[in-house]
């Protein structure tokens, strides 16, 4: 079977590269040569499902450009994904394998995402939206409660999202976008019923000394979600399939209750 | 030289850590061990013994104890529904007072508590670990503004312990466990920290401790809190109603917001004790904060289960609680965590044991 001829449009030529170097049974060629096209972002899914190329887009769509992009792709008779690339970052994909073994099922889901500021409009942010998605495929239903805060005290969002599953489980995800320009931080734990696991920026930060106080520098996960992601759509295209994509229908109906939740400043039930 | 404080032990049948703790600093002198005559045997039985360990009378006579020992502080640690008992009658011998947490199962008792203190001008301390090094560390942070005013701060605050047989395997026909009858075996290791006749989960007994963190670090008051809550791991706990793993979403004085994760989670689900940490962002930065360190990792072959790998070290929160006591008596002036800050905490636990019931946000109930 020929190689799939995939684009990749991604933030810079480096992380292409580094991609394109991991990928097995693709040719990686540009956005007029392809077949289908992985995106780090929404800005040409839509061009590229008119001109008949299946679109993966490393992301969490809002509501409207999910309609949109399948609504266009189902026109030109091609397919149109969006995955949370987090799911591939191998933190996160030995979390869930690990949920589905020895540590049995969730019990809190914890998750503080924090970023430097950015002027973002939506209430409920797409980092925000992946960590929802995280969070129910953790636990491995939608949540049947949904209670949302925030500060507005500053620049930028500083929000927080409660989610009560039934059977007892909850989860708990902090977000802001507030922090001064830098890097962000990440820590993710899930406390489950035969052990927990701890992902935490906080223990995978190494030290630089230059004098004065030393300097923080985060140990990262690489390209591996991207190229893990790129692999996972390629060989879903031989196989003449999809990527397994989150619940967005899910998603999106929490975020949509969180904002509910903000501005009612109580809890919203799920059906 | 100042004279050392002479202090009663008012029932030393729960962890005696508190007691010992305030013995650890010079200024205080353990006089006499008390409890009241129509308490049970074994409990008799362990004052006695706390009694023995330290050299001084045990008492089964808790008036005669106040009245005629020369003591000027009372040290509570009963079962958890008569802390307030002891430590209101404590105060009304005008005793200055350091109580084992919670501080009460009940409302009324926490608010009688709060007034006898009050009315007696006696200083009172909810025994806690705010003087933890990273607390401190934490504390001082935020005070020196280096990360702006906080916007939101998180305590997350598990202890890796076991309690009892696991939930579910306790076999078909098998009589639910007796909680009183569990913690009073859960002695043996000191796992009896909700020692009370009352079932009580890891909200109403362990929450003092991350929302004197939270308290400590912003000096807010939480108005209203909207909480989730199961027995996830436990036999005892499933069997009695109360939780083992709780979440709390917090709303604070002047917009601040924050969370609670706790719970007591198993001794497989952390090398070194549980995972205690604390989150702040603030206008100007944000605060990541291990409540472990410093620690000393420690590992060789053969090494029980239950010794941490990674082990605390030096820590002086008992000192430093103590030498906040003495202080406070000296200068007349609140503790760390007085009785009015023990009762916010209290009204913070009581608000979200009841979310939990109602699945709403609940306000939370304070003092006025």
């Amino acid at each position: 079977m020929p190689d799939i001829r995939l684009a990749l449009c991604l933030p810079d030529d480096a992380t292409r590269a580094a991609v394109a170097a991991r990928l097995r049974g693709a040719s990686v060629v540009s956005v007029a040569e392809c077949d289908a096209a992985l995106l780090a972002g929404f800005g040409d899914a839509e061009e590229l499902l008119r001109a008949g190329r299946h679109v993966l887009v490393a992301g969490a769509p809002s509501p409207t450009a999910r309609d949109v992009f399948t609504h266009e792709a189902r026109r030109a008779g091609v397919g149109c994904t969006f995955v949370n690339p987090d799911r591939f970052l191998p933190s996160r994909q030995l979390i869930r394998k690990q949920l589905g073994g020895p540590l049995g099922e969730a019990g809190l889901v914890r998750a503080h995402r924090w970023e430097p500021h950015t002027d973002n409009p939506e209430r409920v942010p797409e980092p925000l939206l992946r960590d929802i998605d995280l969070a129910l495929w953790f636990v491995g239903r939608a949540p049947e409660r949904v209670f949302a805060v925030e500060n507005r005290t500053g620049v930028g969002s500083v929000i927080q999202l409660h989610l009560g599953f039934a059977g007892g489980a909850s989860a708990l995800l902090d977000f802001t976008d507030a922090l001064p320009p830098g890097d962000g931080y990440s820590s993710l734990s899930v406390i489950a019923a035969s052990g927990a696991v701890y992902a935490d920026d906080q223990h995978n930060t190494q030290l630089l000394y230059g004098g004065a106080r030393p300097r923080a520098a985060r140990a990262c996960e690489g390209v591996a979600a991207l190229a893990g992601l790129a692999q996972a759509f390629v060989t879903a295209l031989c196989d003449g399939r999809t990527v397994e994509a989150g619940d967005w229908t899910a998603v999106h109906a929490v975020a949509r209750a969180a904002t509910e939740s903000l501005a009612r400043g109580a809890a919203e039930v799920l059906p | 030289m100042t004279r050392p404080f002479r202090c009663a032990v008012l029932s030393a049948v729960k962890h005696d850590y508190v007691a010992r703790g305030v013995a650890s600093h010079p200024r205080f002198v353990l006089a006499v061990v008390a409890d009241d005559p129509h308490v049970p045997q074994w409990a008799h039985e362990r004052n006695q013994q706390f009694a023995a360990a330290h050299g001084v009378p045990y008492v089964p006579d808790i008036g005669r104890a106040l009245r005629d020992f020369d003591v000027q502080v009372a040290i509570v640690s009963p079962e958890a529904e008569r802390h307030c008992d002891l430590s209101i009658r404590a105060a009304m011998a005008g005793k200055h007072v350091i109580q084992d947490k919670p501080l009460a199962t009940r409302r009324a008792d926490a608010d009688a508590l709060v007034s006898a203190v009050e009315a007696n001008g006696v200083r009172f301390l909810m025994w806690n670990r705010d003087f933890m090094p990273a607390v401190l560390h934490a504390r001082d942070l935020v005070a020196s503004g280096a990360v702006g005013t906080p916007r939101a701060i998180h305590a997350d605050f598990y202890f890796a312990k076991d309690a009892g047989p696991v939930k579910g395997t306790r076999a078909p026909g098998y009589p639910p466990i007796d909680w009183h009858a569990h913690q009073i075996a859960a002695h043996v290791d000191g796992a009896d920290g909700s020692l009370g006749r009352e079932p009580m989960g890891e909200l109403a007994c362990e929450g003092i401790y991350p929302l004197g963190y939270i308290r400590l670090l912003t000096g807010a008051n939480v108005r209203r809190v909207f909480a989730r809550s199961v027995a996830f791991f436990h036999q005892a706990h499933a069997d009695n109603g109360v939780e083992d793993l709780a979440s709390v979403t917090l709303e604070l004085d002047g917009g601040l917001i924050g969370s609670l994760a706790i719970g007591r989670i198993g001794l497989a689900s952390h090398p070194s004790g549980g995972a205690i940490k604390l989150h702040v962002v603030g206008t100007a930065g944000a605060l990541v904060i291990d409540e472990s360190r410093p620690a000393v990792g420690v590992y060789y072959k053969n090494q029980p289960a239950k010794e941490p790998r990674e082990r605390r070290v030096a820590s002086d929160n008992d000192f430093l609680l103590a030498d906040d006591f003495a202080r406070a008596i000296d200068e007349a002036r609140d503790t760390v965590l007085g009785a009015r800050a023990s009762h916010a905490i209290f009204a913070t636990v009581e608000a979200a044991l009841a979310s939990c019931k109602s699945g709403e946000a609940v306000n939370v109930n304070h003092l006025t």
